[in-house]
């Protein structure tokens, strides 16, 4: 299936061209983010995206990037276009704000159940093929790729859309800072003296459609590891879920990788042995997390534009933030963008709840 | 149309008294080797989905998919941290935040059951099973067997859940998790139909066929009037916990209609979206 519209406002700015323009040789300008609720007081760098508006930032984001990736659809393939929302906690990301603002009465979590906003936004673009809000952590967003390019080849319909949204929580940091995983400084992804993830905020719109002549979703694998704990990324896993995705796909020889790469010390260390495992050392490979920061549910939806929109300009992003390769690990990411042809590519995403997947993309010639 | 043979089904639910049953227990009493450190919602989708598996004869393709939805999620730890969090300054815990993921209840029915396909949480507003069984449909994998699952947690006080919920107060609340084992054969069971039709009108024809039929209760007042004017009350369909709120009222009624030997034939409407009417049958 092709990649024939992208909606994208993240923190390389907003729209596809900014998305590649900033990753040739990305510079990542982390803000802060502050949890004043919290004693003593939590603040952790964050890469924000532009938005402003009177809707919840959640709401605010993926209505531009989805209205972007909309653009130039008729009515009528609207209505028949089913909507995948992908975010890490769907919900509750508004949820929690409404509570902090005091506008959600006297109880948490008050209000609707989960999947209003996927409602809210199938009703003001009249998206009339049903909608669906996945949740894989951080594999949503690839997921959600998966299913939508199902409904296509079941010939459900002819476009599907999938959305990826992640905004502030101050659960989410709260927890993931508990948990050690958030570097107090820079991201570092697959490099020696990697000490965390650098969280970001993005919506990401993809509009997949039978027929195209650009960028393809050729397909991929997705598989649950109940082994390593529901938090931790197995080499062994890593490897079997690429090898198949290149299986299923047959895919013979991948020109190249875009990793998970948190830069998390030993999800890290296990995703580089899955890789070796599974296609050896000599494939360039590459993160984004450190440029984008992690997008967590939206990641898949995000980095899938992302090097979708490198790509057609004949280049694969670098690892920004990488400085000195670990002795420990059999490879070192890019460190400047690298000329890509037409091919192959894999790009992993692992969440938690053991869940890792990988996509498989196309260039053709 | 999107057809199921159910190969078989479980749950485990209750309405809720003065104070939580202690599900620890229970499940301790259940598993040889309970899950350490999950919460409530965790114990529930592990309780029902333990009941479901019991009703197979063997196990589960190990490639089976499973979905899971839930319309309020693991609402109990996350009502915890947030008010922790806004009123008394603390941080989140790490393993409050891990069993928050909605996912995590589906990664640890996985282990219990030793599967390795997707597991996948799906929402969708107040439409969950229905979302489960159009997820289906996109996705069986190899062993073309899937566990779907919905599950709903209550949280102390009920008062408070009463307002969170927007009950009025007295209201009698319920909680549980249901589960389906589903395929594709034509060998013989129970059968569910999902479809979509476009028109109240069509719903409504539909449903006034049934011999019992049953409208989510999910659905707005005004809507449900409309769809139930003038049809036989007496093949209302009335599940046993129909007197209370049950976040997950559709997965209710289905199960109690397959538990009745042979299957209670159900039409359901199950709710409704810019796609039109969403219809499920069982017979």
């Amino acid at each position: 299936m092709y990649l024939t519209s992208i909606g994208v406002v993240c923190h390389a700015g907003r729209g596809r061209e900014a998305l590649s323009d900033y990753l040739r040789a990305p510079h990542p300008r982390p803000g802060t983010y502050v949890i004043d609720e919290i004693h003593p007081r939590l603040e952790i760098p964050y890469l924000w995206a532009p938005a402003e508006g009177r809707r919840s930032r959640t709401e605010t984001l993926a209505t531009m990037a989805l209205g972007d990736a909309l653009e130039g659809f008729s009515a009528a393939e609207r209505r028949g276009m089913p909507l995948f929302l992908a975010s890490s906690n769907i919900d509750l990301l508004d949820r929690e704000s409404r509570y902090v603002r005091g506008r959600s009465g006297a109880v948490a979590f008050s209000g609707p159940g989960a999947g209003l906003l996927a409602r809210r936004l199938a009703g003001r673009f009249a998206l009339g093929g049903g909608e669906f809000s996945i949740n894989t952590a951080c594999a949503s967003g690839s997921n959600a790729l998966l299913y939508a390019r199902a409904a296509i080849e079941r010939g459900a319909c002819e476009h599907a859309v999938v959305v990826g949204v992640e905004s502030p929580s101050r659960i989410t940091a709260s927890g993931l800072h508990g948990l050690q995983v958030l570097t107090p400084d820079r991201c570092r992804p697959f490099g020696r003296g990697r000490n965390g993830m650098l969280l970001g905020e993005a919506a990401c719109a993809i509009v997949l459609s039978a027929g195209g002549d650009g960028m393809r979703l050729v397909g991929g694998a997705s598989a649950l590891d109940v082994e390593a704990g529901p938090t931790l990324t197995r080499a062994e896993a890593v490897s079997a879920v690429m090898r198949r995705a290149m299986e299923e796909t047959r895919t013979r020889a991948p020109i190249a990788i875009k990793g998970h790469g948190t830069g998390t010390p030993a999800n890290d260390a296990a995703e580089v042995r899955g890789v070796v495992g599974c296609v050896g050392m000599a494939v360039p490979v590459t993160s984004l997390k450190s440029a984008l920061g992690h997008t967590l549910g939206a990641c898949g939806v995000l980095e899938t534009a992302a090097v979708a929109a490198c790509w057609q300009h004949g280049f694969l992003a670098p690892t920004a933030g990488f400085e000195q390769a670990d002795p420990a690990l059999a490879l070192s990411p890019l460190e400047q963008s690298h000329t890509l042809g037409p091919g192959r590519m894999l790009l992993n995403f692992f969440g938690f709840g053991g869940n890792n997947c990988v996509l498989v993309l196309e260039k053709s010639a | 149309m999107n057809a199921w043979r159910v190969c078989a089904f479980g749950a485990f639910e209750r309405e809720a008294g003065d104070s939580p049953d202690d599900l620890r227990a229970e499940l301790k009493s259940t598993l040889s080797q309970p899950p350490r450190r999950v919460n409530r919602f965790i114990r529930l989708a592990l309780l029902g989905a333990h009941r479901c598996i019991r009703a197979l004869n063997g196990p589960l393709p190990e490639q089976t998919s499973l979905y899971v939805t839930s319309e309020h999620g693991p609402v109990a730890d996350t009502v915890d941290a947030m008010e922790g969090m806004i009123h008394r300054g603390l941080p989140v815990m790490p393993m409050t935040f891990i069993n928050l993921s909605p996912g995590m209840a589906g990664f640890y029915v996985a282990a219990m059951l030793g599967l390795g396909g997707r597991s996948v949480s799906v929402a969708r507003d107040r439409e969950g099973l229905g979302a489960l069984f159009d997820m289906a449909a996109l996705y069986t994998g190899a062993s073309d067997v899937v566990l779907l699952g919905s599950v709903a947690e209550c949280v102390w006080p009920l008062a408070e859940h009463r307002a969170r919920c927007r009950q009025p107060p007295d209201t009698p609340l319920a909680e549980g998790s249901y589960w389906i084992v589903a395929d594709r054969s034509e060998q013989a069971g129970p059968r569910l139909w999902r479809e979509t039709v476009g028109s109240r009108v069509e719903a409504r024809a539909w449903l006034a066929d049934a011999e019992n039929w049953y409208v989510a209760p999910h659905l707005p007042a005004a809507e449900r009037e409309r769809l139930c004017a003038n049809l036989d009350a007496k093949r209302r369909w009335r599940p046993p916990l129909e007197h209370c709120f049950h976040p997950e009222a559709v997965a209710h009624a289905v199960y109690h209609a397959l538990m009745v030997r042979p299957v209670s034939p159900l039409r359901v409407v199950t709710g409704r979206d810019a796609s039109g009417y969403r219809l499920l049958q069982l017979a």
